[in-house]
């Protein structure tokens, strides 16, 4: 019992890096439609970039911002530049698939060819341990959830009280639809990539610190997990994301309890089987069906 | 009454009996949409719509934007799943079957847009839609050409004279993307036709295509009657349903409000005020 | 350098035969199948526990079961597994979700194989992968450098099978409706066809011949491990099977001549950039550049799909100027 607990606090750690990867990965694709596969790898160059910011005496925390701002530049770059022209090319989403791939590829071997197969560390204090009930946490994981939990609120805020939030869910609805009432979608979608590279590098160097430190392959681990939450939650939908994030990222903690560790990524993949068997449209269903993503 | 008698009344009643049977069957619809309603996500997209339709008759289903129509085609034709209702094809229930099975058994359904495999060419467009040929198989494509390549002659033959029907003839081996949309359409219908179907439903065949083509499908769809093949027909240009369909069936948000000859709904107030309110 | 030659054709043989089988699943049919390398694995593996012997006589590795049987039974069960473990992935994500969402389960499946075999020390040696495979054809007694030759010998034989395999489907009235499901799902429904049925079937065609190439693979190099087949790999065969022209036949075995011959092997003969990893990242970093190249200035590939034509006359080829002189006369 004891032992569920404390893992709850990891899972809890774990969840709060997935709210705003996944978050991100959702936005990107009810901007545009476009499954970014080469969002984990995004992440790692994200999560090296901090590294690089600490290693040049800058502090852990602002080079948590700075690396965000980095993914979330690149990330608007990308899609400026690499993935839009292919739409407006007419590459299918099948095409479009196949070059975030190509992408990935790209980004995760530059990583590599930079600075190597070997992981590499973020400085961590070795500071005290915070005990909540059986659980206890560091002082940094503390501040990941607080992140976690902040960027999630934020998004939540935007979506809803702003004007721009409400353009991107009328974007994310039906872009011509947004597009002929006056929505900026081109702009809207620009945000929409912009925010969801500073999640998504926001998220890399969470769990550089999380894991105490860096590899060029962290992205692939985390996408299955990105994955599974964005399918549980419903493709597409934002807030089924945030849930989706909580389950899987509490799941794989509690799971390492139960199976041995090397296959706590498996329990993810285990929730990602079932619901694609029993409910492929995920919990929020909403946007699968009008896209025609699963039906 | 002896046996005997039972008997020789029993001789003299059959004729009538065939006669009845037949008359009976005749009156059979070869489709019957029976209390049809679908939902999405609490909107009701169709309710309980009812209609019939009758071997070798033409039938429009038409109404505003929105009324409707086309999600009931898709519920008809097994793409959409209704949430009560049945859908009856000669004589069986389509609702719960897997959606290639309307299709089988000859009811085939075209697209209001891209409906057209485009990098295949016309002619293999066509014969995809033959049912059962042979090599379709596993076990048929690995025995070679040899043990296909009889009933496919058979087929492009089959295939250049709907072609030829449609006057298609030269672009057989044109890929379809490389068409007009109004060819595309006509490519629909011939590939449909390949199908050997009892019943078309057709989702707006003459929206977009330049009037010369569109008195073509006209032409081709009134020829289908003739052939004894029904049609259900989704269409905005109502002078083409005037012309073509001996009932229509006018929708508006997801129900039936009319259903009658196309004179005879036309001057109905609440038809008009359906149209006239919604569209504009 | 003879004995490199037989290495470099050996690994171009698999390679076409491998982007065959990806090309029937994403050339044919459409189907993304982004966890491929998993069935190559699949049948590496199956021929490895086909072939080692019982555990207990390999007292230095671990695997869960294993026999040994004479060529060509283990690579028959390589096939027999690729086709069922197509089967079942394709069942749980080929259901009712878009291609490209398909294509995502199918990536998240081939990791998670990977960790599966990687973590569990007992199923397969884990990340230390199993060795020491036996080579096939053990009564042929030639010369070590004979012996190479003839297996790659008996190898492009299967590669000639497995192309009339492929030339027959493709060709025949399945192959196009293949192609139909791949251009238009909703159209080869609406026409009749089972989507499911068709899809599945590329699955486990494809799977056996993937296992196919994993099995000669094995016997050859004698060793097998997670590294080996990472998800990377399974690009490198969707860029053979792009850059050489998808649904081409000729084409895509060009393609994996290029990319997994000359691309991917040949660079091992080209004097060492010094830090083999940054070879191998610079590789695969090319290697997405030239998918994303091609699919900007040539997406049909260098040698494009071909379309099919039939015969005016059914039996008899008259010739084109004859048919047009028919044609204006009755016109």
């Amino acid at each position: 019992m004891n032992q569920v607990l404390s893992s709850l606090g990891f899972g809890i750690v774990t969840a709060s890096i997935l709210l705003p990867a996944a978050i991100g990965f959702t936005l990107q694709f009810s901007a545009t439609n476009v499954l970014n596969i080469g969002f984990g790898s995004q992440m790692t160059l994200a999560a090296f970039i901090g590294y690089v910011c600490t290693s040049h005496g800058i502090g852990l925390w602002y080079a948590l911002v700075l690396a965000g701002v980095f993914g979330g530049v690149t990330s608007l770059l990308l899609n400026r530049f690499l993935l839009t022209p292919f739409m407006r090319r007419g590459t299918t989403f099948f095409g479009m698939i196949v070059i975030t791939i190509a992408l990935s590829l790209v980004l995760e071997y530059t990583i590599e060819a930079i600075w190597g197969p070997v992981s590499v560390f973020y400085p961590l204090s070795t500071g005290g341990i915070v005990h909540v009930g059986a659980m206890s946490f560091t002082a940094e994981q503390l501040v990941i959830i607080g992140i976690g939990v902040a960027l999630a609120l934020a998004t939540h805020a935007m979506l809803r009280y702003t004007r721009t939030g409400k353009a991107m869910r009328a974007v994310a609805g039906n872009a011509p639809l947004a597009r002929a009432s006056g929505v900026p979608a081109q702009r809207i979608v620009d945000l929409a990539w912009l925010l969801s590279g500073f999640m998504g590098g926001a998220a890399g160097v969470m769990l550089g610190i999380s894991l105490a430190s860096v590899s060029f392959t962290m992205g692939d681990t985390m996408l299955i997990e990105i994955i599974a939450a964005a399918v549980l939650g419903g493709v597409g939908q934002v807030y089924g994301a945030m849930l989706g994030s909580v389950v899987i990222g509490v799941l794989l903690e509690e799971s390492a309890v139960v199976l041995s560790g090397a296959y706590a990524p498996i329990s993810a993949f285990v929730v990602l089987v079932i619901v694609l068997l029993i409910r492929p449209t995920g919990l929020f269903a909403g946007t699968a069906k009008a896209k025609g993503v699963a039906a | 009454m002896t046996p005997v008698a039972d008997g020789v009344v029993a001789e003299v009643e059959r004729p009538a009996a065939a006669a009845a049977a037949v008359a009976s069957h005749r009156t059979e619809p070869l489709l019957a949409v029976e209390e049809v309603s679908v939902a999405f996500g609490g909107l009701r997209a169709v309710d309980r719509l009812s209609f019939e339709v009758d071997p070798g008759t033409i039938v429009g289903l038409i109404g505003p934007n929105g009324a409707g129509k086309s999600t009931a085609l898709k519920i008809i034709g097994g793409e959409v799943r209704p949430t009560s209702g049945r859908v009856r094809f000669d004589g069986t229930d389509l609702v719960g079957t897997a959606p290639h099975e309307a299709a089988r058994r000859g009811l085939v359904r075209t697209f209001q847009l891209g409906g057209e495999f485009g990098r295949l060419t016309v002619m293999e467009n066509l014969l995809v839609a033959v049912p059962g040929m042979k090599g379709q198989s596993l076990l048929g494509a690995l025995a070679g050409k040899r043990f296909w390549r009889a009933s496919q002659d058979a087929e492009v033959r089959r295939a250049r004279d709907i072609l030829s029907g449609l006057q298609l003839r030269d672009k057989e081996d044109a890929y379809a993307s490389d068409l007009s949309g109004g060819q595309r359409k006509l490519v629909e219908i011939a590939r449909a036709l390949m199908a050997r179907p009892k019943m078309l439903l057709l989702d707006e065949p003459m929206a977009g295509v330049n009037r010369s083509l569109a008195r073509r499908i006209e032409e081709t769809l009134s020829s289908l009657r003739a052939e004894g093949i029904a049609l259900l027909l989704v269409e905005h240009e109502l002078g083409s349903v005037e012309r073509l369909c001996e009932r229509v069936v006018v929708m508006a948000s997801g129900s039936k409000i009319a259903e009658g000859d196309m004179s005879e709904v036309r001057s109905r107030d609440d038809v008009l005020s359906a149209y006239l309110g919604r569209r504009r | 350098m003879s004995y490199y030659l037989t290495v470099m054709a050996m690994y171009i043989l698999i390679g076409i035969i491998a982007a065959w089988g990806l090309n029937l699943q994403f050339g044919e049919t459409g189907v993304l199948n982004f966890a491929y390398v998993m069935f190559i694995a699949a049948g590496a593996y199956t021929t490895a526990v086909f072939t080692l012997g019982h555990p207990s006589a390999n007292g230095t590795q671990q695997y869960f079961w294993g026999t040994h049987l004479p060529f060509p039974i283990p690579w028959i069960a390589s096939m027999a597994v690729g086709a069922v473990l197509g089967v079942l992935v394709g069942l749980v994500s080929l259901r009712r979700l878009r291609g490209d969402y398909q294509a995502m389960v199918m990536l998240v499946v081939s990791l998670i194989a990977t960790y599966l075999v990687s973590a569990n020390t007992g199923f397969l040696n884990g990340q230390t992968g199993l060795a020491l495979i036996p080579a096939p054809f053990g009564s042929v007694h030639l010369s070590e450098l004979n012996y190479r030759w003839f297996f790659v010998a008996v190898t492009a034989v299967v590669a000639l099978l497995v192309f009339d395999v492929m030339r027959r489907i493709t060709g025949s009235p399945l192959g196009r409706t293949m192609r139909a499901v791949r251009e238009n799902e909703a159209a080869a429904v609406a026409l009749g066809t089972n989507v499911v049925k068709i899809r599945l079937l590329t699955m486990a065609v494809g799977g056996a011949i993937a296992a196919l190439a994993g099995a000669i693979e094995v016997q050859f190099i004698g060793a097998w491990s997670p590294a080996g087949w990472t998800y990377p790999e399974t690009f490198g065969l969707f860029a053979a099977v792009l850059v050489g022209g998808r649904g081409n036949l000729g084409g895509v075995a060009l393609g994996a001549f290029l990319v997994q011959g000359l691309f991917l092997e040949g660079t091992v003969l080209l004097p060492s950039l010094g830090n083999p990893d940054l070879v191998g990242a610079v590789q695969w970093i090319t290697m997405g550049v030239m998918i994303m190249l091609f699919m900007w200035f040539r997406p049909r590939g260098v040698l494009p799909e071909r379309r099919r034509r039939f015969a005016t006359e059914a039996r008899s080829r008259v010739p084109l100027l004859l048919v047009r002189a028919q044609r204006d006369a009755r016109g």
